[in-house]
């Protein structure tokens, strides 16, 4: 299961879409093993014009990869920010951005 | 002080604006366009990330995973997840990401993933390009998949 993202508007718009009918099931798997999961099992590849991430069929959790995104793409984005460590402190600060 | 020492500060701000407008057109000029992605590049340079959505196909939830180049002044424990202060998971040290352009090589990268309806609340006006819809702020994202996440929760009973 895999989606990729290249540079052409062609290819960008003959990336197949679905997913939107998700139905979710009582019961949650333990969020700390599928979260380790996650990590570990996605692999992404990129080149200078597409980025495509894919999952191993047969995982152990049945992950599938919906959707691709790259970014931030707007110009006045401060690029020396990292958002890995925005999100450790998003708590003190989401206040302020939402 | 002397007329010549608020000259030369003069000079120096002077300066310092050129180069600062410099800088800003050299960005301008280098901007990620359709035609110039180097999206590898970017993502080595910091200038951008990637963002996954995933799917657990038994339950149908949705986690978003957020994919970002080791920074130098970072540190991560390597092979450990770290659990945040508030319980919910936060980043780790992966080598999920191969370059593909010569040479191929694997690029340390933090990684967090968090359920998809609390997953967006950065930059709200950032601009992000995707595989299902192409461009798309955060904004959007975010009450898109809040609202996925609504659907999506089991139905509740009424008397």
């Amino acid at each position: 299961m895999s989606k990729m993202v290249k540079c052409t508007p062609e290819v960008m718009n003959n990336v197949s879409s679905g997913g939107n009918g998700i139905e979710r099931q009582n019961g949650d798997a333990n969020l700390e093993v599928l979260a380790r999961s996650t990590y570990m099992e996605t692999q992404v590849h990129l080149a200078s014009d597409y980025c495509r991430a894919f999952i191993p069929e047969g995982n152990k959790h049945g992950l599938q990869v919906a959707e691709v995104l790259f970014g931030p793409l707007d110009f006045y984005a401060n690029q020396n920010n990292s958002i890995v460590s925005f999100q450790g402190h998003r708590e003190s600060v989401s206040d302020t951005i939402t | 002080m002397s007329n010549n020492h608020l000259l030369q500060e003069g000079l120096e701000a002077g300066d310092q604006v050129i180069h600062k407008i410099n800088q800003l057109m050299e960005r301008w000029e280098k901007r990620i366009t359709l035609r110039n992605l180097r999206i590898a590049d970017r993502f080595l340079n910091f200038e951008l990330h990637i963002i996954l959505h995933l799917r657990v196909k038994d339950s149908g939830e949705v986690w978003g995973l957020c994919l970002e180049k080791v920074r130098p002044h970072l540190k991560p424990i390597p092979g450990e997840l770290i659990i945040l202060p508030n319980g919910k998971q936060g980043t780790m040290l992966v080598n999920n990401i191969k370059l593909m352009d010569a040479p191929e090589r694997i690029v340390p990268t933090f990684v967090w993933a968090e359920r998809i309806n609390s997953f967006y609340r950065f930059w709200p006006h950032a601009l992000y390009f995707s595989s299902l819809t192409g461009f798309v702020s955060i904004e959007v994202l975010r009450n898109r998949e809040h609202g996925i996440a609504i659907r999506s929760s089991p139905p509740t009973t009424t008397s």
